[in-house]
């Protein structure tokens, strides 16, 4: 098997996050943290609603009329759900089909919401920021090659990276929503679904769309994914850094592109599996509870982990690709070579394990 | 000369007046009804989608009121410009959810025209024509006009008067028009309003409301571009098709004892027929008319009809007419989910889990209204709860016998995916009702529906309130005398246009008073219904404490330990403006429990009881009253239960984790 091969990458990208493991369970502790956060307001007036209700012992039946339950509670507390028909708009697709008639542009709107709804903005950006302040630590580290476990170097790397970091996790979230505003939404302007003689043809159109939106966020994900992990391997220059992450992903479009899909595979499969086949709690056994919160982690975990492990591939998609640039150079012109070796690792200095 | 027209008029008028009276005897005698404005209609619709007409029209005036002028609807006038009421009414939001794109596209007007209207004898009426407004006073609508008669028609008497009319259909809108090669043609032809004892009932076109007509028999010939011969459907029976010079094709169809007649022609229809048969009930022959890429559900609609003839022929009225018409119409017409005599458009996706009830739950719909717009036909613009809402309910309890609950079906980018969770009828399907009552409140039921405040407050007085009010008949006086409610009333009222107060008397006669005034009490207001525990609460029953017995028997007591038995105190509110009779149940440890009937009409009740301990209370315990808004407060508990909240809580944490997580990658995109 090629040593750039992509399940080849892919497994050396997960063996290097793995070694970050206590990395990755501080973001699992922090995401735990925020989420309890994010939840609490819906919890305690679940709490309220249910605690004395004859409905809590209806909530335990097999057939449990939870269409009533949740639509009655959604209805009947606004103050904690709040308008949620934006992030359904978004969900579904609803908006960006009726751009064309002249209503309010997709996307818009979301600051104004209240509740859960409008905190879930504040949540994502706190989530997003954090996720991009890890994600120096993680390509320091794996650029560095060693002292991967160590909290302190880790930290280190997230402080040194942190301005580069939080402007390419700005971009990406500007190229993206921008794709979804200037792709998706706007190309729904130029046709009336109405108008289509079949509705497979409005449904393909939307996908079609759909899928071109999909396409440049990935690419403008693989683009800042690069360029992070070439901060990580010594790049100073962010500027610098995202021009040899677009040049990498334009060169190697297919294999780059495949690693994106392999690794958003992975982080979903977890999650799908608990899904179909993950137990529920009661409320009752604090024995089972706790089996089943080590059951939820472990799911959130192996996501975060791949996460990790796709920047780890890119970093090792990108060392191999300069040693196979090096190697060439080298049994091209053995004797003048001038390339430079490759650059030290970021942060070389050792660190204590923590 | 005019006297000698009058006086041949009077003439004419007596005869025909005997002749109608003997004819509507023979015809109620077939269990028909007696005909009040019968149309003869030639029509040429050409490609353009341009019609020209003339109609013969014979009225007979079956009440007491003497009719100075005739009153005709122009309904394809509601898109003729922009300042009809129709666009007045839907621009600000009180009509259906049809994008209006006149502005744009210049196919999107229609019209309609009458070029010449005159008597039977050639007497010429057209000078005397002119448009009113008398809902609005709105002096740009062109939807109703008024033509005045040379002397009155007089109870019993009929006139015939012939009109020359023009028109034009729009790109469809609102249910009747054209998309592509696919036409519509419905509320097409200048039509009579409603000749009542108070004079005419005729309203202007809105934008939230439907239609009213009086009984008649339908004799239509139409010539139509050759290309869709074959497949034409109309109100009635097909009766010849014939080719004509010029690729045209002529068909001729004829209805009795229908309010309307729609057509509809597409090259690309599949025409499949089938019979329905069942035992007790008149054999119907069916023609669906079907979109090339909806074959995959032709079964379905077919089933979906059948089950419709049966359970409202069985509970309701048999279906009286040879031949009912489904047209399935193509994606994007806005001409899915509307009803004509025995025609009627069902709507269905390209791709339709079965799941989703869909193309079921519109078919059945639809075709219910044969029985509360097409048999019963009440006046939709000022009564439409009474269609639509009769029709909702029933709809609801023959899917539901005959398909059972759907399930959540959301459709991503277009792709439905099918949720395992199912969705009760009759409750979630009118869930729209309850956050229209939490936010706005506009109307009661029993404002007239084309007055309402918004196409909110019409759909949902007319739909979902009246659905769940009936619903909750059905299950609050028993599922027997509701039956025979509404096959009373069926039966009475077939034909002969009744009102509310005609249902609330039947409901009074079968039910009792009780039922009929909850309901009328229902109707009458805007506000909710909406009943609460506010408090349960139970402790140890203590003996007496304190002074016993006077004089020298008084003692003081002071008891060292408790009673044996239990005191208990609930308290239960009426929340909301309107009432609904309701049980109250007191269940305690023992396992026992206690029912007490409440008339719901008071604030609050409370609730004294010593004896075991005092485990829960709840109002309408069975949930009979689906009108209630707020079904989460009508129980307590003495005791807390966290189980439950504590299990859901520990999922939805989980599934903030993930979201959050999700919001990390599509956030920052590229961060680890």
């Amino acid at each position: 098997m090629k040593r750039d091969s992509v399940l080849v990458l892919a497994t050396r990208g997960l063996v290097s996050a793995l070694e970050t493991w206590k990395a990755l369970l501080l973001l699992l502790i922090l995401n735990v943290a925020l989420a309890a956060a994010f939840a609490h307001p819906l919890t305690s007036a679940l709490r309220q609603t249910l605690d004395k209700s004859p409905w809590a012992e209806r909530l335990a039946a097999k057939d449990a009329d939870l269409h009533t339950f949740f639509t009655t509670f959604a209805r009947t507390r606004p103050d904690v759900l709040g308008d949620l028909s934006k992030w359904d708009e978004v969900a579904t697709g609803e908006k960006g089909e009726h751009g064309a008639s002249g209503r309010s542009a997709p996307l818009s709107g979301f600051f104004r919401t209240t509740g859960i709804s409008g905190s879930a903005v504040g949540f994502a950006a706190l989530a997003a920021l954090l996720a991009a302040l890890f994600s120096g630590g993680f390509a320091g580290r794996f650029g560095a090659e060693r002292e991967r476990m160590s909290l302190v170097a880790f930290g280190a790397d997230a402080v040194r990276l942190a301005f580069p970091s939080v402007l390419f996790g700005a971009l990406s979230l500007a190229g993206i929503l921008s794709a979804y505003r200037w792709i998706y939404a706007a190309s729904g302007t130029l046709y009336e679904p109405d108008e289509l003689r079949y509705e497979w043809e409005a449904v393909g159109l939307l996908l079609l769309r759909f899928a071109v939106f999909l396409l440049v966020a990935g690419i403008l994900r693989l683009v800042v994914l690069y360029a992070r992990a070439a901060l990580g391997l010594g790049t100073t220059n962010p500027f610098v850094a995202l021009a040899r992450g677009l040049g990498f992903v334009l060169g190697r479009p297919v294999r780059t592109l495949a690693l994106e899909i392999l690794f958003g595979a992975l982080g979903v499969l977890p999650l799908l599996a608990w899904l179909l086949f993950g137990p529920v709690w009661d409320g009752r056994q604090l024995a089972d509870f706790a089996l089943i919160l080590l059951g939820q982690q472990l799911v959130v975990l192996l996501r975060i982990l791949t996460r990790a492990g796709h920047l780890g591939a890119a970093s090792a998609y990108l060392k191999r690709s300069k040693e196979a640039g090096v190697s060439a150079s080298a049994s091209t012109t053995p004797a003048t070579s001038s390339t430079r070796a490759p650059e030290p690792p970021a942060n070389p200095a050792p660190a204590p394990a923590l | 000369m005019t006297l000698l027209v009058e006086r041949k008029l009077a003439l004419g008028a007596a005869f025909a007046a005997a002749f109608a009276a003997t004819l509507a005897a023979a015809r109620a005698d077939a269990g028909r009804a007696a005909p009040v404005a019968s149309y003869t209609i030639e029509a040429h619709v050409n490609a353009e989608h341009g019609l020209t007409g003339r109609e013969t029209v014979r009225f007979t005036n079956r009440t007491r009121f003497s009719f100075d002028d005739l009153r005709l609807h122009l309904y394809l006038n509601a898109w003729k410009n922009d300042r009809s009421t129709w666009l007045v009414e839907q621009a600000r939001g009180g009509g259906r959810n049809d994008r209006w794109l006149g502005a744009k596209d210049a196919s999107r007007w229609g019209f309609s025209e009458i070029h010449r209207i005159a008597l039977e004898d050639g007497t010429d009426l057209t000078p005397s024509l002119k448009y009113v407004s008398p809902d609005d006073g709105n002096p740009d609508d062109r939807t109703l006009v008024s033509v005045a008669l040379p002397r009155p028609v007089a109870p019993g008497e009929t006139l015939v008067f012939r009109v020359d009319w023009e028109g034009r259909f729009p790109r469809a809108v609102a249910r009747t028009g054209w998309k592509d090669d696919y036409l519509l043609g419905a509320q097409w032809f200048p039509k009579l309003g409603v000749a009542t004892d108070r004079g005419w009932n005729a309203h202007q076109f809105h934008a939230a409301t439907e239609f009213f007509a009086d009984f008649g028999d339908y004799d239509v010939t139409l010539t139509l571009p050759k290309a869709v011969k074959g497949r034409v459907g109309a109100t009635g029976v097909l009766k010849d098709e014939a080719d004509l010079p010029g690729d045209l094709v002529r068909v001729h169809f004829m209805a009795e004892d229908v309010h309307d007649f729609a057509f509809t022609a597409c090259p690309r229809f599949d025409v499949v027929r089938d019979v329905f048969t069942a035992p007790g009930l008149p054999n119907v022959d069916i023609v669906l008319l079907l979109q090339p890429d909806h074959r995959r559900v032709r079964d379905r609609y077919l089933k979906a009809v059948k089950a419709g003839l049966s359970d409202y022929g069985s509970r309701y009225l048999p279906y009286p007419y040879p031949m009912v018409t489904v047209v399935d119409p193509p994606w994007g017409s806005h001409t899915e989910g509307m009803e004509y005599p025995t025609l009627f458009v069902g709507g269905a996706h390209w791709l339709a889990p079965a799941a989703a009830h869909s193309p079921e739950s519109v078919t059945v719909h639809e075709f219910g209204h044969q029985v509360f717009y097409g048999m019963l036909a009440s006046n939709e613009f000022e009564e439409a709860h009474l269609d639509e809402g009769f029709n909702t309910y029933a709809t609801l309890r023959t899917l539901k016998t005959a398909f059972g609950d759907p399930s959540l079906v959301v459709r991503f980018f277009g792709l439905p995916v099918v949720f395992p969770l199912s969705v009760p009828y009759p409750v979630a399907s009118n869930e729209r009702y309850h956050g229209w009552a939490q936010s706005s409140r506009s109307d009661a039921t029993d404002v007239p529906s084309y007055r309402q405040l918004d196409a909110d407050a019409v759909r949902v007085n007319a739909y979902s309130r009246t659905a769940l009010l009936l619903a909750s008949a059905e299950r609050t006086f028993g599922e027997e005398t509701w039956a025979k409610v509404m096959k009373t009333y069926a039966t009475r009222w077939a034909f002969k246009h009744p009102t509310s107060a005609d249902f609330l008397a039947v409901v009074r006669e079968v039910a009792g008073d009780a039922p009929a005034s909850a309901i009328g009490g229902i109707w009458s207001t805007a506000g909710p219904v909406d009943y609460a525990v506010t408090s349960a609460s139970t402790r140890r029953a203590r003996p007496l404490a304190g002074f016993t017995g006077e004089g020298d028997a008084r003692a003081l007591v002071i008891p060292k330990d408790d009673a044996g038995g239990w005191e208990s105190l609930a308290v239960v509110q009426r929340l909301g403006e309107a009432s609904w009779p309701v049980e109250v149940e007191l269940r305690f440890a023992d396992g026992s429990r206690m029912r007490r009937p409440w008339v719901g009409d008071e604030r609050w009740i409370r609730y004294r009881v010593t004896g075991p301990k005092l485990v829960a209370v709840e109002v309408d315990p069975d949930h009979k009253c689906l009108l209630d808004a707020n079904p989460l407060n009508n129980g307590r508990l003495t005791d807390e239960s966290p189980a439950a909240a504590r299990g859901w809580a520990s999922r939805l944490r989980f599934w903030a984790q993930n979201a959050l997580e999700l919001f990390s990658l599509l956030g920052f995109a590229g961060a680890a």
